[in-house]
């Protein structure tokens, strides 16, 4: 978009994450395999880099000019993050399985063993819409769209990054 | 937590970590005490009519019992009191306290690359205990524990900690043991290996200058903090 190789009418984002103010299964402290404020307060700095990541950019290019109508809404639900995915335009669909990790982080310069997530450099899978209905990459898209639908509008609340 | 460029420098690179074990892991005997396996040990002795010194008489340390017996020629003396030992460090493990940060250390290692190894004077059965309730074995490649009821061979005997070096495949001077006793400072020197002091009181801290460890630390958060790359706060 910023190179004026897409030019989209209307960008609509939602961006759907994992409550960081109640307690959480994973990232848990290590050492009790459970919950843990200091660990879930990391989570939320890196959620929150995360989510207004993606509004300034979405902010910027509309304040630039370039998307005539965008928006952009997160909201967060009571869950713990065990995958990503990404549905683009309810035709493709990227999806990414965190596998836990335990490792050593330091949180205000003190040392943590904790159960991470591995968000970074995991396989992410590829479904697209073709013309077959039977098909699996038109069956995940459709059924992910529905997932993704069916959280948004029950239990997700509205989240301010 | 304080880091120092000497300690930067023992833990840089893939090369082994071996740790002592009651000290830097654990305090095996935190609620079990030492003294009162070592008065199990003195009994043990006085029932087979074995005469104790004087100087046996106040030790609180199970393991100076064992070494002494270990001098005394007399070889099935010197079973049953490792036999009771053994024992008694089992049953110790169920109530010892895990040392600050050790976790994190041994993960931080494991995740930098480096082999762990435990080089204790305890028995291996117990260390072995521990690091399996912790949930803590997957991440050590080896396990020496006290060599049976041959007392001289622990530390300060260098040959338990080149025991490792050699499991681990690696040269002395690409190791670093992590210890909280004299008798780690002078066998990791006389093994070749570089050794970290972990003063878990105050005043070992001059004690292990003296002795000229390589680095001296008062937290094993210390070592965690060198060893962590990661910086995600």
């Amino acid at each position: 978009m910023r190179a004026g190789r897409l030019t989209p009418e209307t960008v609509a984002v939602r961006v759907l994450l994992c409550d960081t103010s109640a307690p959480m299964a994973l990232p848990a402290r290590a050492e009790t395999q459970s919950d843990d404020p200091a660990v879930r307060d990391r989570a939320d700095r890196i959620t929150r880099r995360a989510a207004s990541g993606i509004l300034d950019q979405i902010n910027e290019l509309s304040d630039l000019g370039l998307i005539p109508s965008a928006t952009v809404a997160v909201r967060i639900w009571g869950g713990s993050p065990q995958f990503k995915m990404y549905i683009l335009n309810n035709e493709e669909v990227f999806f990414g399985f965190y596998p836990v990790v335990e490792r050593t982080v330091t949180i205000k310069g003190v040392p943590l063993a904790i159960n991470d997530l591995l968000g970074k450099d995991v396989p992410l899978f590829h479904y697209a819409i073709t013309d077959d209905d039977e098909a699996l990459g038109t069956q995940f898209v459709h059924a992910s769209r529905a997932w993704f639908d069916s959280l948004w509008n029950s239990v997700a609340r509205g989240y301010e990054p | 937590m304080t880091t120092n460029a000497a300690l930067s420098r023992l833990l840089a690179g893939r090369g082994p970590l071996l740790l002592d074990f009651d000290g830097p892991v654990c305090s095996i005997f935190a609620g079990y005490p030492a003294a009162s396996v070592a008065d199990e040990l003195r009994s043990l002795l006085r029932e087979h009519g074995v005469t104790i010194t004087e100087i046996l008489l106040e030790t609180p340390d199970p393991l100076d019992v064992l070494r002494w017996v270990g001098t005394r020629r007399q070889p099935e003396i010197t079973r049953l009191v490792e036999d009771a030992l053994c024992e008694a460090e089992l049953h110790a493990v169920r109530s010892s306290a895990p040392t600050m940060y050790a976790k994190e250390v041994i993960v931080a290692a494991r995740k930098s690359g480096k082999p762990i190894a435990v080089v204790s004077n305890n028995s291996a059965g117990a260390v072995m205990e521990y690091l399996t309730a912790k949930r803590l074995a997957p991440y050590i490649t080896s396990v020496i524990g006290r060599a049976y009821a041959d007392p001289a061979l622990m530390k300060p005997n260098p040959e338990p900690i080149l025991h490792a070096v050699f499991d681990l495949g690696a040269e002395p001077g690409e190791c670093v043991l992590v210890g909280d006793s004299l008798a780690d400072i002078t066998g990791a020197q006389a093994a070749g290996v570089p050794i970290i002091g972990y003063a878990n009181r105050e005043e070992k801290v001059q004690t292990f200058k003296d002795a000229k460890a390589d680095a001296v630390i008062t937290s094993m958060g210390d070592i965690a903090v060198a060893l962590i790359c990661d910086d995600t706060d």
